[in-house]
């Protein structure tokens, strides 16, 4: 699951047509969804990202999502209509820092990003200035794995072309011109989601062993283990047969687990 | 061979941090305050950073030079080791580095003057016993060799303090600075061994073993004293058949002349960093099979270790002689 975020309709109009995506009614935020993505309009401002990418994401079930800022920005030197992805967000008002990673090379260049809270007019370092996406990435890393955040900022200003001077009708059409970077952005962070939703997938047998008998936190986690493992080392055999349902306790079963375990013929390799 | 390059604001004017930024022209280069707020930051996946770390030159501040685990020996009471570097080029699934840190960034500390300065110090506090000073601990002490100059900047200073044993410990064949050097009697090239089928499955990046005996066989010739760690032990179905051979392969090109030493080593981790491992490959036999935790740690059930243990023992001593050899210490071979 990949889920976008941008502050604005306008941002968020080409990549609605470009994934065919469907609005839900009935939410706090503007929300669409279709082709195992999800897109939320935050509105403008670090406030009201934090609380798009929490809002969506009480919405989403357990498997790990990946998310993706996609937005305008200023930037000190660079082109108008250029994409950037952010290697470096810090936020101005309380200096934090974050740093994207980058498990694949970047699909566009990469440049540091001051998250303001004033749209920026002085572009005073030679960085891009948005005003979510410390916000996008400080939240959203609290319920994923860092790879899985990431910043794009389409340049919609600089000192030639300030802020004080844009149109806001040209946005959509920012946005549009960079669907080719966006969608690779897109795809490399849908795999790593899929990548980790796989390896944090429930073991088989799981829920119907751990329905059968009484199991603390600690055996589930025990449990869990031990069917990773069965699944990992005797893929074909069957878990749950005739001498695990003999057992009364818990304990037991975790005991008959760990002994057939051990019992499994192990080879590494084909040939040594 | 990086997209990104972190350094510490505090040595990014370093030579070291220079030349190694000249380099990587391509990389783009990301000052940070402390290596810290990338490397040990909360929320990272080891497994999926390692499809393309990062490179972070960093300044170590302290702790420097620390006690060697029990077991790190090979001859004397007083072991050490210091981390020029954090994590590895290679990738081998057993590596305790997977789940100790949580970033698969490769950290290099550029100050290498104070890792002399503070490992002399430590020497001068010895007067009569010979320390030594294990390099591989947490990297692979060669395999980024182009990029760190680590032997050419730590083999004259350890020429100078004769009175202390260094160690490289490798799977690289990144031997070019020691070939073109005279050979130091104090500084062990240790090459850690796996059988060859298990090497290719599951030393990722790695060089071959057939490809590390040709490298101990040009050191030799030169002098280098060798070192041989088989480590860790693998179990699996065919083990005595693999290190049968394995032995066999690595005498037929070990001079027992050169060789300072041979160890065994038990697959054993801390509680914790197995945990992680496993979380991270969930789907891996070598994480699967035969492990047991006692007091914190998880090693192979009692009986497979010492099976194991005891085979390859026995099978080395045909080639070594006892006192080259130092098999893993009893208190590792637990009894669960
Ligand atoms: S070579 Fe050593 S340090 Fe590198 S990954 Fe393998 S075991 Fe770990």
């Amino acid at each position: 699951m990949l889920c976008l975020v941008t502050a604005l309709q306008a941002e968020a109009r080409p990549l609605i047509a470009h994934y065919k995506l469907q609005a839900i009614q009935g939410h706090a935020f503007r929300l669409y969804t279709g082709n195992g993505l999800r897109l939320i309009v935050s509105g403008i401002g670090k406030v009201a990202a934090a609380g798009a990418v929490a809002y969506q994401c009480a919405l989403l079930d357990n498997s790990p999502a990946a998310w993706l800022n996609v937005g305008i920005a200023g930037h000190a030197n660079k082109e108008v209509g250029s994409a950037l992805l952010a290697h470096k967000i810090t936020d101005t008002t309380n200096d934090k820092t974050f740093y994207p990673i980058f498990t694949a090379a970047p699909a566009c260049p990469t440049s540091p990003l001051y998250t303001v809270d004033q749209a920026e007019s002085a572009y005073a370092t030679d960085c891009a200035y948005d005003m979510e996406a410390s916000a996008v990435f400080e939240t959203a890393q609290r319920f994923t794995s860092g790879e899985l955040v990431h910043c794009l900022k389409i340049i919609s200003d600089n000192p030639q072309n300030p802020i004080g001077n844009f149109d806001l009708k040209k946005v959509a059409g920012l946005v549009e011109s960079q669907l080719e970077c966006i969608g690779q952005v897109a795809a490399t962070l849908q795999d790593l989601s899929q990548q980790l939703a796989e390896l944090q997938a429930t073991p088989t047998s799981y829920n119907d062993i751990s329905g059968r008998w009484h199991f603390t936190v600690t055996q589930q986690h025990q449990l869990r283990g031990l069917l990773q493992r069965w699944q990992t080392l005797m893929p074909t055999r069957d878990i749950v047969d005739e001498d695990l349902l003999n057992f009364k306790k818990s304990k037991e079963v975790l005991h008959h687990l760990e002994q057939q375990l051990l019992q499994a013929d192990l080879t590494l390799t084909e040939a040594p | 061979m990086f997209d990104f390059i972190y350094a510490e604001e505090e040595i990014i004017e370093h030579t070291r941090t220079q030349s190694i930024i000249e380099r990587y022209p391509a990389a783009q280069l990301v000052p940070c305050a402390r290596y810290g707020e990338i490397f040990n930051r909360a929320a990272q996946n080891f497994r999926l950073q390692k499809k393309r770390p990062a490179l972070i030159l960093a300044h170590k501040a302290g702790n420097r030079v620390l006690p060697a685990p029990a077991g790190y020996g090979i001859g004397s009471e007083d072991n050490y080791y210091f981390s020029h570097m954090l994590n590895c080029l290679y990738d081998c699934r057993y590596c305790f580095l997977q789940g100790m840190y949580r970033s698969a960034h490769m950290v290099l500390f550029v100050n290498y003057e104070d890792f002399q300065q503070d490992i002399s110090d430590t020497i001068k506090s010895f007067n009569t016993t010979t320390p030594y000073f294990f390099s591989g601990y947490d990297c692979d002490s060669l395999a980024m060799e182009g990029i760190t100059n680590f032997t050419a900047e730590f083999l004259p200073f350890f020429a100078e303090h004769q009175q202390a044993y260094f160690e490289l410990r490798t799977k690289s064949i990144r031997t070019k600075s020691l070939l073109t050097t005279q050979s130091l009697s104090n500084c062990v090239v240790a090459f850690s061994m796996t059988p060859p089928a298990l090497a290719s499955e599951f030393e990722a990046g790695a060089p071959p073993v057939s490809r590390r005996l040709e490298a101990i066989a040009a050191l030799q010739q030169r002098g280098w004293p060798i070192g041989l760690r088989f480590d860790p032990l693998i179990y699996d179905r065919d083990y005595q058949t693999r290190y049968r051979d394995l032995f066999a392969q690595v005498f037929s090109t070990v001079e027992i002349k050169n060789l300072h030493s041979v160890s065994l080593g038990q697959f054993r981790l801390p509680r914790e960093v197995y945990k992680t491992m496993h979380k991270l490959y969930p789907d891996e036999k070598l994480l699967a099979y035969g492990l047991q935790e006692k007091d914190g740690m998880v090693s192979y059930h009692s009986d497979l270790a010492r099976q194991l243990h005891d085979f390859c023992a026995t099978e080395l001593l045909k080639y070594i002689p006892d006192e080259k050899f130092f098999p893993c210490p009893s208190t590792t071979l637990i009894k669960v």
